[in-house]
This record gives C-alpha cells, sequence and structure tokens, in this order.
C-alpha cells in the first residue's frame, strides 16, 4: 500500500468511524439512491395476467401486467429517471415456476433476470426446491447433469440465443442465515456492497428461518436457517466497520393487509401480528430499508424497528406484477439514510403505460416457448443403422442425403403436389450429424428417428420446388456439379444426392462438361437411359419433372441451371416432407434401411471411373 | 364442508331443465361429500403454517370469500369468481384459494393464463395434492403427456396412498380421461362448469365439432347427428346453445349447424386456406364422448398430417385420435385452422377435410384468411386456448 493511499484511507476512516461531524460539516447535497425491488416472481417470463392495484378495481378494467420483457423495460425506466439505481429482490425468483422455465430447471429465468438487470437478491425458501447444489449451479452457471451426462434440457444457449454453456446468474444470491451445518458458514454471501458517488450502501439478504419445514428435506440438508432479525443484527458491526451505514435488508419473510382493498400502496392494519412485524421490530437502528416477499401480499409499510423508528418495509403481489421503488435519501457525510420514499408501480403491459417490452428478452423466452412443444420429441419412424451426412465413397454417395432426396420425391410425386419423377438433395443442406441409430438422450430408443432430431438435419426451412426440366438440362445440372465447371466455384464440388431410381456415372479425369455418363431412371418397372456410356445425351429434349429445394431452384450452390426449371410449384417444406416420408417406417412397419429401395436394384446411385476411395471437396476433381 | 356448502348452493342454482343425469350426478357428488367419502377434500387442506395462526374473523371471511367466489364460478360469472378469489388470496396464500382461481381463469378460456399459475400452485403447495392435480390435468389435455406423467409420478411418490390422486392418475392413465364425479368436486373441480338450460333428458356427448369464426355457424360429422334433430354445442368455457341443421354435405360427411346465439370465437383467428402437405404439424382437439351432458375440457393430440387418401385430394388425419368420434378442430402449427377431423369408420383412418376444401363446399370463409408468406410457429398453449372456444362438445339427444 502507497503512502498517500494509506493517509487517504486513514482519513476515510477517521471520518467513517469517529467524527461524524466530518460528514455532517459537509455542505454536500444528498444523494439519491433508487431501489428497485421485486420479489415472489416465481420465473413467470411471460405475463401472468391482468392485476388491479387494488381489488376496487373493476377485473374488467384491470391491465395485463408482467412478463421478464416488460420488467426489463421498466427497470430500465425507472433507472433512467435517476442518477443511482440498484436492482435487487426478496427471494423465490425461481422455482414454483411455469414450464417455460422449470422444464429448462430455471435457466430461462436466471438469463433473464440477468437482462432486467438485478444484482442482489435474497434467497428464498423456492431457491432450495432442487437442493442447495443446484442452486449453486444456477448461480455460478454451467450445465445440469444428468447420469453423467449434460441434460437435454439444460443449456439451450445455442437455440434461444444466450450463451452457452448456461451463463449462471449475473446477480449475486445472498443467504445470511442459511449456513452449513458443519462449517458454520454462509452458502452463500450473507450481503453485498454497492457503491454510489463514493458512499456504500449493503444488501443483507436471507430467507425465512422456517424454510426447512416448507421445502423437501434433501433440499436443505446440511443447513440450518437462523432466526433472520438476530442474523442481521449480528452483521451490523462488521458492516459498520467498513465505512457502511446505509444498510437495506432483503428478506423473504412477509405479511398481509388487512381490510379488503389491499391497496399495492397501503399499509392496512400495519401487518399486525405478521411474522415480518416481528422481524422488523427486532432489527437494529442501522437499518434502513427492509424488501421483503413470500406472502405474495403487497404493501407499502413503515413499521417500528426495535427503537420504534419506523422504517420503509414493501412487498409486491408476486408474478412481477409489480415493482418496488424506494428513493432512498443519503447524506454523504454522514454515509446514512436520511429518507426513504417508496412507491409500488404496476408493470402495465397496456399501451398507454408507454412502456414498450424488451425486444431482446422477447426473443429469448419466444425460443424457450417454442422448445416446451412436445412435438420434438415425437418419433417420426425408424432406420436399420445410422445414416451420416459424410461422404461414404470415392463416388460421394451419402445415405442421409439419399434419405431426404427420397423423401422429397415421395412428398411430389403425386399429380396434386408436382407429379415429379426424380429429386435431388444438395449434400451442404444436409446438416451434421445426419440421422443417428442410437437413441438421444432424450430416450425415444435405438433406430427411432425423432422430430428433434430429423430437423437438426433438416432445419433451413426450405420449402420443395418441383420444376420441369429436359434432359440436356439434367445432364448440365450434372456436369456444373464440378469445381471451375459451367459456373461452379473454383474450388468447390457439389455432388447432389439424387432419389431412389435415378443413377449416374463421373469421371473426375475428364473435362469440364464432359464427366458425366450412364445416366438412367428406373420408374419402378423399366430403367430409361438419359445419357448414355459415351456421355451423349439420348433425348435432349424429352422433359422430366424434378423435385429440388427453393434454395438451389434459386441456382444456390452454383447450380445455375437449376434457374432454367419451367413450370414450377411451390409444395412442402422439406422437414414436412421428411416427415411423411419417415411415417412409412414407423413400427410396426419395417425400419429404413439404406440402399434397400428397389428402384436401386442393389447398387449405388452415384457411381465413379477412375480416382481414390476419397470423394473431392476441393478444387482438385479427381483425387 | 365448505365443499359440502357450495355444492348445497350449487343445487339450489341448478336449473330445472337441467338433464335428469345432470342432476343424477350432481347429487352423487354432494352425498359423497357429505358422508365424508369426498376424495376432494384433501385437495383443500391446509396449505402453510400460516393457515393455523389466521384469526378466528380472518379465517371466517376468507371462508365465506371462497364459498362465494365458488358459487360465482358455478355461475360462469368469471370476473365476480376472481374478484372474490383474489380477496382471498389476500387474507391467505393458500392452495385452494389459488387452485379457485386456476380454474377461475379456465372457466375464462385463458389456459395460458391457467397453466402459469397452475404451475406455481402445484409447485408451491407440496403438501396440497390438488394443486398438483389440476396443473398436471391441464398439462395432459393440453398436449403435454410426458409432462403431466412426470408430475403425477412425482406427487405419487409425496402421498402415494392419496385417494383423490390416485384417482386422477387412473384417469389420466386412459386414453380418454375424463373428470368423473369424484373428481369435479370443487375446489379441485377438473372440469368446467357447464351451462346445462334446456338440454333434454339423457343428452350425451357424441362427439365434437368446430366453431366458425361468425359465431353462429358450426361444423359436424354428419355421422354423430341424430334424427331427432336435438343437438346442443358446449365450449370448453361450458357455454351452451342449441343447434339446428342448416346444410348436410352427404359426400364430405359434415353437416353445418345454426347456433340459436353466437358463441365466443377467438378473435384473430386464422385459416390455413392453401394447400395442406403430408408431413407437416397438425394439431387435433376432441371432447371425450360419454353417456351424459357433463361440461369437460377438451383433449389436444399433436402429430403430423398423414398421407392422400386414395387418388382423392383428402389427406389422413394423421394426428392419433383418442377418442375417435371426430369433429373437432385441427391447427396448423402456426395455428391457423387447417380443417376438421372426420371419423371415417370402417371405410379407413380419420380424414382431414380442409379449410381449402370447406370454402369452397360453404362458399364463404371458415376464419380470416391467413396473409400469404411465412407464419409464425404458435405454442402449444395458445393452440389450446383456441381450441377452448373453437373445438365445441357435440350433445346430443334421441
Amino acid at each position: 500500500m502507497n503512502t498517500p493511499f494509506k493517509m487517504a484511507l486513514v482519513a476515510a476512516l477517521v471520518c467513517a468511524g469517529v467524527v461524524t461531524a466530518c460528514g455532517g460539516n459537509s455542505a454536500a447535497s444528498p444523494i439519491t439512491v433508487r431501489v428497485i425491488g421485486l420479489n415472489d416472481y416465481h420465473g413467470n417470463l411471460e405475463s401472468p395476467g391482468t392485476y388491479g392495484s387494488n381489488t376496487g378495481i373493476l377485473a374488467a378494467n384491470r391491465p395485463a401486467v408482467g412478463g421478464a420483457d416488460i420488467l426489463a423495460s421498466y427497470v430500465a425506466k425507472l433507472k433512467k429517471e435517476v442518477p443511482h439505481a440498484v436492482v435487487v429482490g426478496a427471494g423465490d425468483l425461481i422455482g414454483a415456476t411455469p414450464l417455460v422455465s422449470s422444464l429448462f430447471f430455471d435457466e430461462p429465468s436466471v438469463e433473464t433476470l440477468n437482462r432486467i438487470g438485478l444484482e442482489f437478491s435474497s434467497v428464498g425458501n423456492h431457491e432450495f426446491d432442487k437442493g442447495s447444489t443446484e442452486l449453486l449451479r444456477l448461480q455460478n452457471g454451467g450445465c445440469k447433469q444428468t447420469a453423467g451426462a449434460n441434460d437435454p434440457n439444460s443449456c439451450k444457449g445455442a437455440t434461444v440465443g444466450t450463451p452457452v454453456p448456461f451463463e449462471g446468474a449475473k446477480f449475486k444470491w445472498l443467504s445470511a442465515n442459511v449456513v452449513s451445518a458443519s462449517n458454520g458458514k454462509t452458502l452463500l454471501p450473507a450481503y453485498g456492497v454497492k457503491e454510489f458517488a463514493g458512499v456504500k450502501v449493503a444488501f443483507i439478504g436471507m430467507t425465512l428461518q422456517a424454510t426447512p419445514g416448507i421445502v423437501t428435506p434433501t433440499g436443505v440438508a446440511g443447513l440450518e436457517f437462523r432466526e433472520e432479525a438476530a442474523t442481521v443484527n449480528a452483521l451490523i458491526p462488521e458492516l459498520r466497520a467498513a465505512g457502511i451505514e446505509s444498510i437495506v435488508v432483503l428478506v423473504h419473510q412477509g405479511g398481509f393487509q388487512t381490510g379488503s382493498l389491499s391497496d399495492i400502496n397501503a399499509c392496512e392494519g400495519n401487518l399486525a401480528g405478521s411474522e415480518i412485524a416481528s422481524i422488523v421490530s427486532r432489527l437494529d437502528d442501522a437499518v434502513d430499508l427492509v424488501i421483503s416477499g413470500h406472502t405474495h401480499a403487497a404493501y407499502n409499510c413503515k413499521l417500528p424497528n426495535v427503537t420504534g423508528r419506523k422504517i420503509a418495509v414493501t412487498s409486491t403481489p408476486a408474478f412481477g406484477r409489480v415493482l418496488t421503488a424506494v428513493d432512498l435519501s443519503i447524506d454523504p457525510g454522514t454515509r446514512d439514510v436520511t429518507a426513504a420514499s417508496a412507491t409500488n408501480v404496476l408493470t402495465s403491459r397496456a399501451a398507454d403505460s408507454g412502456v414498450l417490452a424488451d425486444a431482446a428478452v422477447t426473443k429469448i423466452v419466444d425460443g424457450y416457448k417454442a422448445l416446451v412443444s412436445p412435438i420434438a420429441s415425437q418419433v417420426l419412424g425408424s432406420i436399420s443403422a445410422t445414416l451420416s451426412n459424410a461422404r461414404s465413397d470415392g463416388a460421394c454417395n451419402m445415405s442421409a442425403g439419399e434419405l431426404i432426396a427420397d423423401s422429397q420425391l415421395n412428398a411430389t410425386q403425386h399429380a396434386s403436389f408436382g407429379g415429379a419423377v426424380l429429386a435431388f438433395m444438395n449434400g451442404g443442406g444436409v446438416r451434421s450429424p445426419g440421422f443417428t441409430y442410437a437413441s438421444s438422450a432424450a430416450g425415444e430408443g435405438d433406430g427411432n428417428v425423432t422430430y428433434g432430431e430429423a430437423f437438426t438435419v433438416q432445419p433451413f426451412g426450405n420449402s420443395l420446388v418441383t420444376m420441369t426440366l429436359t434432359t440436356t438440362d439434367i445432364k448440365d445440372f450434372l456436369e456444373e456439379q464440378f469445381a471451375g465447371c459451367k459456373g461452379q466455384g473454383a474450388a468447390t464440388m457439389r455432388f447432389a444426392l439424387p432419389s431412389a431410381g435415378f443413377k449416374y456415372t463421373w469421371d473426375g479425369a475428364q473435362a469440364c462438361g464432359a464427366r458425366i455418363s450412364n445416366v438412367t431412371l428406373n420408374n419402378g418397372s423399366t430403367t430409361e437411359t438419359l445419357v448414355d456410356a459415351t456421355g451423349a445425351v439420348q433425348n435432349p429434349t424429352k422433359t422430366y419433372r424434378v423435385t429440388v429445394n427453393n434454395f438451389m431452384a434459386d441456382g444456390g450452390d452454383g447450380y445455375s441451371t437449376l434457374k432454367k426449371g419451367t413450370n414450377r410449384l411451390g409444395g412442402a417444406q422439406d422437414i414436412d416432407a421428411l416427415t411423411a416420408y419417415l411415417a412409412g417406417f414407423k413400427a410396426p412397419q419395417p425400419a429404413y434401411i439404406p440402399g434397400s429401395n428397389p428402384a436401386d436394384a442393389g447398387s449405388k446411385r452415384i457411381n465413379r471411373v477412375g480416382g481414390s476411395s476419397t470423394c473431392p471437396g476441393a478444387a482438385n476433381t479427381n483425387p | 364442508m365448505l365443499a359440502v356448502a357450495i355444492l348445497l348452493g350449487l343445487c339450489s342454482t341448478v336449473a330445472q331443465a337441467q338433464s335428469a343425469t345432470s342432476q343424477d350426478k350432481l347429487r352423487q357428488i354432494l352425498e359423497r361429500a357429505r358422508s365424508g367419502r369426498d376424495v376432494a377434500a384433501p385437495a383443500s387442506g391446509a396449505a402453510n403454517v400460516q393457515r393455523k395462526t389466521l384469526d378466528p374473523e380472518q379465517s371466517t371471511l376468507r371462508n365465506t370469500l371462497l364459498r362465494d367466489a365458488e358459487a360465482a364460478l358455478a355461475r360462469r360469472d368469471v370476473l365476480a369468481a376472481e374478484a372474490l378469489f383474489d380477496r382471498a388470496a389476500n387474507i391467505l396464500h393458500a392452495a385452494d384459494t389459488e387452485i379457485g382461481l386456476v380454474r377461475t381463469y379456465m372457466q375464462a378460456g385463458a389456459y395460458r393464463r391457467a397453466l402459469a399459475f397452475g404451475a406455481h400452485t402445484a409447485g408451491v403447495h407440496l403438501d396440497v395434492v390438488g394443486g398438483s392435480a389440476l396443473y398436471a390435468w391441464l398439462l395432459q389435455v393440453g398436449g403435454q403427456h410426458v409432462l403431466a406423467q412426470r408430475l403425477l409420478n412425482d406427487t405419487l411418490a409425496r402421498q402415494p396412498d392419496n385417494t383423490f390422486m390416485l384417482a386422477v392418475a387412473k384417469q389420466l392413465g386412459r386414453d380418454t380421461p375424463l373428470a368423473d364425479a369424484a373428481l369435479q368436486v370443487p375446489p379441485t373441480r377438473l372440469a368446467p362448469y357447464g351451462d346445462t338450460q334446456g338440454l333434454a333428458s339423457h343428452a350425451r356427448v357424441a362427439g365434437s365439432a368446430v366453431l366458425l369464426s361468425d359465431g353462429v355457424h358450426v361444423l359436424a360429422p354428419l355421422a354423430l347427428l341424430p334424427a331427432s334433430g336435438k343437438v346442443w354445442v358446449r365450449n370448453g368455457l361450458g357455454q351452451l346453445r342449441k343447434a339446428r341443421m342448416h346444410q348436410r354435405h352427404r359426400a364430405w360427411g359434415i353437416a353445418v349447424l345454426t347456433l340459436e346465439r353466437a358463441l365466443p370465437v377467438v378473435e384473430g383467428l386464422q385459416s390455413h386456406t392453401g394447400a395442406v402437405f403430408p408431413g407437416s404439424a397438425g394439431y387435433a382437439l376432441e371432447y371425450v364422448t360419454h353417456p351424459d351432458a357433463d361440461a369437460a375440457w377438451p383433449l389436444l393430440h399433436v402429430g403430423f398430417i398423414g398421407a392422400p387418401v386414395g387418388k382423392g385430394t383428402q389427406l389422413a388425419l394423421g394426428v392419433e385420435l383418442k377418442d375417435g368420434s371426430g369433429g373437432g378442430p385441427v391447427f396448423d402449427a402456426a395455428g391457423r385452422l387447417l380443417g376438421i377431423a372426420v371419423a371415417s369408420g370402417h371405410a379407413g383412418p380419420p380424414r382431414l377435410v380442409s379449410t381449402h376444401d370447406l370454402q369452397h363446399l360453404l362458399g364463404k370463409p371458415l376464419a380470416l384468411p391467413a396473409p400469404t408468406g411465412p407464419a409464425l410457429r404458435a405454442m402449444l398453449d395458445q393452440l389450446y386456448e383456441a381450441g377452448l372456444k373453437t373445438a365445441l362438445q357435440l350433445i346430443t339427444a334421441r
């Protein structure tokens, strides 16, 4: 520590701990710090419905409120109105949550609370629903482990637009009265501190002492829950020693107003006889504000502490329907709170509120909502072996691509859907890993292909286009698969996968435009030759109905010949075609066996003259 | 005892024109409650330790509010019920109040709200099986079978001998779960309150039907309509209307009915008017048929539209119906009305009669035509919520 800094520190400590007049003589203006609070959010990422500021508001006149996206906007608005703000919670932010959060181990709640801007929160009893180890994972990040592997419903950030692995809480959960029975240390920090214009404010967080009686015993095994007021009071000397005089308690315990109006900014009956009133009555006079919760009841109270001085005690009616904004006036000299003014604010989604939902948060919530659908786990059909999206031989066949091409032909063969006689699938559109035989973590069983797995292979949402091509067009299309040929990229090989019954041979040693031969089409009963063994097109102007996806149809992957296709008919999405085709291989029907289509007559669809067993992928057309 | 008081009140409000079967059932429920065999009673058990500390005056007020709220709900006065349940909730954070609120949201057709709050109730009040039972039921009818089963298993692991939960599990283990008399007792009544005014004796739920966007016309399977012409429809909110024959389309197996008064429709519901492709996602709703006319929530089934039937343009429904009587609406993945499911009996699998074909048949749109171009994917709960109004119980009498 250097000398000037040491001197400054000594001066600060003297000021802080000894000479109150040090600050008292200061003429500095009070600092206003806005404490924005919420409690019992319970992962309500979507609006929990309508709510009125009191029961006198007719149900029909109550606006829709809450939802993570609107909370984010209200918090931003409340912060923007003042120079200093902090966002805090009073517990039960997770646990007992709607499906959109609970199905994903409440990671969505944490991720959205991060983006709402939460900084500190006490734990509540529901933070312990899944045990302290899981709470620590949610605090620190990482994927949920199930049977030694990442659970399929954890770490979904790649889909919803959040970091992978799960980022954990950016805010600090606090648990001053939750200690390990074995070593007496708190499970999580007892308090957090934030500095505003040089003045530190402490936030002590805790849950109700009775937590073990209302949660699953295994969730709190090895933990002790200590008395609330005594825990706070015991921390006061430590905080003061650190120069902290402004102290806020975040406690997951509450009460109810009496009367029938239950206005969110009233305190009928002063919470008489409640647990929270009892706690506050025993709090050290150093505590300036109590943000409470647990009862899902709103109130905005001033309750007496141990000295009889009344301090602000607030709570909101759960689920993010209301936010609390408490403006603390802090004397920068004494560093203590001189006044506290609290308001409970309805988080209205109504247009006249002037507050618009945060689009980025909406996107995350919508992403998780889409994942809730049970459609992903539906078994479509079964396969007898893994169908990889890798090229299986030097001729560039690909089993996964063949299945997809077959499905697209199947979807467009019917006259009303295009009347196609063959289909081509671009290899690059068959995504990794193809169709795996082994069961996924979802447990659908070996060989079964779920909609989710199929979607992984066909994620682009391409639609099918059936078009008319001449024999010459088909030959040209096959020739332009080779790097540098007919407009194809100089270093890109684009072998498309044909549907069953279509075969051809290529020779990479030949010149551009002369590599394709032996093109035949078997329609189930007869085999027609489109290009003979010498490469001559047999009936150049004869037309065929050919199906490709819209990416290829528009010339994607360098298939410019396909842009010549006429009489185009748009059709199903590629995933629909695949789904419909696999339905023909769903138990009790036999599984799909690669290479077994009768139209293929037991031989490969793509054949090669010469070359190695390596499928060319770049400029070298004949490795 | 609260349940008994509520049922006594309910009985006094039952219209004289109610079907004899429904009256008998209500009487049986009442007797069960009186005799202490009210299996739903555990559902309203103590919610948490705070209940013990409620002073007598507050306790009396709370019970009064709950009783009045339930009575309002039975009258299908959802605004009054919600206000009263809300007041009770401001006295005590308890399962019975929250279960009442969840059912109120359902009675109002707000499935999404009910599902979200039901999740909370189930998660918070682990000592009260009613919350879990209701949430599991809502998940199951909304197509989330795996999650419903998981919740049932978790609840039964905690309370393996709970008779109410076992009764719920038994029903949800069936393809066609139905809230029998034991499961209709409040507070954990697993069905909406249904209007019975004007229903004939021995009216029965014969199948399902689809409400068109004008609110007064209904599509129904011709095969399910009786020669007597005595037909009613009821939506998932319990609202009942008498219906009469408007058009028969024998070739399609479809009838168009006209209602005496409009039923509420889904605002902005769109129809899929283009071609329907095999393999596309389909969401079909149906009601469980049964020999009386109790109100119920529809079942949602998820699947994929099937292949063309024969050489015609009609498609196999693809989505597996469990009851199988047909007549319910089918939605696409964007929540657009795709058509009506029609059972084919012995002639083959259930078919989809698409809105595309129906519009040609009827000469008018079934719902707002969807704009061309890609559509946003609808969420499952959103689809079910639309289904509560669009899918109708088809009630008939000889």
